[in-house]
């Protein structure tokens, strides 16, 4: 069983707290999604776990060793990320991308494409191995990019507001998938501000934890279906959440709180 | 990778060709002219051209910007002003067998590859601010080199001038002694980065939760290939657009593919090189044009036709 772990984690840039006595574990087979405004700490959280950023206080291990004193192939089989930013800056394909996954493998060029081709048609993105990264279409390049993901094969996958810029259907899609991922065993942390998109992660067999970051520290941590959870989100982004119960679904909708912010 | 293989092929032929080509070598010094002069010369510009170019394509991908190279880094810019200080004060010809000049090079290029490399390796260091500190050391150098030239006697310019056109100087094989260990662990070392180097066109931290040691990459990188490139300046002068140029050439060739763009540019640059400096002796019946006056003359329109033809 693979487990991360932060554990009075703090990480300071020029004078401020980016990230402040977060308590945080991902096991394997558990849908996290952590949630919070813009600036909430959300993706620093993200690359404490990954090692890119270096904590000033606390600790960010993986099955107790800290990451950062892990093997770069060690750690990259472990814990995987999609990230936020799309850095891609040269005409590559979705194949030679999701080649990029493979790494840590060290195999022969051949294994590797004979991986990625396998992620990528896992995906239903099989045609379009030989297309270029950025004639893409959004929709395209998340799922390429969740078969790089996913040819990396770690027990722990991390997700930066993947949904971002996809149309509701492609979200939806996208959601799903992820969902499945802890389904099969994969412990998943996707970071998002869409609150209405984590009712797409499907996920009935495996609890869905709703974690509230704000400034940096840690303001709730629930389940999906907590009754008071409308309430904790409103709190968490000053405004106020109104419950719509639709045939399929509780839906929350955000709306204008003139009452007194916190 | 058919193409590479076509490239390789041409280029071994080419230097196998190039000194037999101009004047017929005959008797005793016709074979002095063929063994002492042509051969290791043809040799030098091939490791030359080759080390330069393939420095070239690594930087352009360690700095994710086309317009890294040796000469735009710094390294090129330290090697000069080290040279101009040596050049100026006169100093006598050699140190331990070795001009004072070429000496005086080296130290001045490794002066910057070790500030340079020393950023790299810091944690926070961002790859466009290495790239910007290498400009800003260009720009210093640059600036001083100028002063000292200024302030300097017609005899030292003259030398000066001539220093830094860039030229291939061969009477025999000491230049290639010289050079070979340094371009055997320049090649060397860039080709097992190359896996890595393919893996940051997808962006550095990407790579990094990939398995990547990015850091150690771009030291290597960017610390070995200014090695070769300090000492391949230090003897030949700052041989102008190979390693900005060849890169480009070879990408529009082979495609953008590390697997087949970095040992490319490596074979590339050879073959650039020799035809630079066969044009470079043989198109003035009797005299000799410095090759960086050939590189720059060709690289210039190559590289403005490259960017006009560009696809989207």
């Amino acid at each position: 069983m693979v487990e991360a772990e932060l554990r009075e984690a703090k990480v300071v840039r020029q004078g401020r707290d980016l990230i402040r006595d977060v308590n945080l574990n991902l096991t394997e087979g558990s849908m996290t999604v952590l949630v919070g405004p813009n600036g909430a700490g959300k993706s620093t959280l993200l690359r404490s776990l990954l090692g890119l950023t270096a904590l000033d206080s606390g600790s960010a291990t993986i099955n107790g060793t800290p990451v950062r004193e892990l093997g770069h192939r060690d750690r990259a089989g472990q814990i995987g990320w999609l990230p936020q930013v799309d850095e891609v800056r040269e005409p590559i394909n979705a194949l030679q991308y999701v080649m990029g996954g493979r790494f840590r493998f060290g195999e022969s060029r051949h294994d590797s494409e004979v991986a990625a081709r396998k992620h990528l048609d896992a995906q239903g993105a099989g045609e379009l191995a030989d297309r270029r990264w950025h004639s893409l279409s959004g929709g395209e390049r998340q799922r390429v990019a969740l078969a790089g993901l996913l040819a990396q094969e770690t027990p722990l996958v991390l997700f930066d507001e993947p949904a971002r810029h996809l149309d509701p259907r492609h979200q939806m899609d996208l959601y799903s998938r992820i969902g499945q991922l802890a389904s099969a065993g994969h412990g998943v942390l996707c970071v998002t501000h869409d609150i209405d998109q984590i009712h797409f992660i499907s996920g009935e067999d495996s609890d869905v934890r709703i974690i509230g970051l704000r400034e940096g520290s840690i303001r709730f941590e629930c389940g999906r279906e907590d009754a008071t959870l409308p309430e904790k989100l409103g709190s968490l982004f000053d405004v106020r959440y109104e419950v719509v119960e639709t045939d399929s679904r509780r839906a929350l909708i955000p709306v204008r709180d003139h009452g007194p912010t916190r | 990778m058919k193409r590479l293989l076509l490239l390789v092929i041409t280029t071994i032929v080419v230097i196998a060709a190039t000194p037999w080509i101009g004047a017929r070598p005959e008797g005793e010094a016709g074979s002095f002219i063929l063994n002492e002069l042509r051969i290791p010369r043809t040799l030098m510009a091939a490791m030359v051209g080759g080390l330069l170019s393939m420095v070239g394509a690594v930087y352009q991908t360690l700095f994710a910007n086309p317009l890294a190279a040796p000469s735009t880094v710094g390294t090129t810019a330290g090697a000069v002003l080290g040279a101009l200080v040596a050049l100026v004060l006169g100093w006598g010809t050699s140190v331990s067998g070795l001009p004072a000049v070429a000496t005086a090079a080296f130290c001045g290029a490794l002066v910057v590859t070790f500030l340079l490399a020393g950023l790299a390796a810091r944690e926070q260091a961002r790859i466009d601010d290495v790239l910007l500190m290498g400009v800003a050391i260009s720009l210093a150098a640059g600036a001083i080199s100028a002063g000292i030239q200024f302030t300097s006697d017609q005899v030292g310019l003259a030398n000066v001038v001539r220093w830094t056109l860039g030229h291939l100087p061969q009477v025999g094989y000491k230049g290639i002694y010289l050079i070979l260990p340094f371009f055997l662990l320049v090649v060397a070392v860039l080709l097992s980065q190359v896996r890595s180097l393919e893996s940051l066109v997808a962006g550095e931290q990407l790579a990094f939760s990939q398995g990547v040691d990015v850091r150690r990459t771009r030291v290597l990188g960017l610390g070995v290939g200014a090695l070769g490139v300090s000492a391949v300046v230090a003897w030949c002068g700052p041989i102008a657009f190979v390693g900005l140029i060849v890169p480009h050439i070879t990408r529009r060739l082979l495609g953008t593919s590390r697997r087949l763009l970095i040992p490319g540019s490596l074979f590339c640059g050879s073959l650039f090189l020799v035809l630079c400096d066969l044009i470079g002796r043989s198109a003035i019946p009797g005299k000799e044009v410095p090759v960086g006056v050939i590189t720059a003359a060709l690289g210039a329109p190559t590289l403005i036709a490259l960017i006009i033809r560009r696809r989207p």
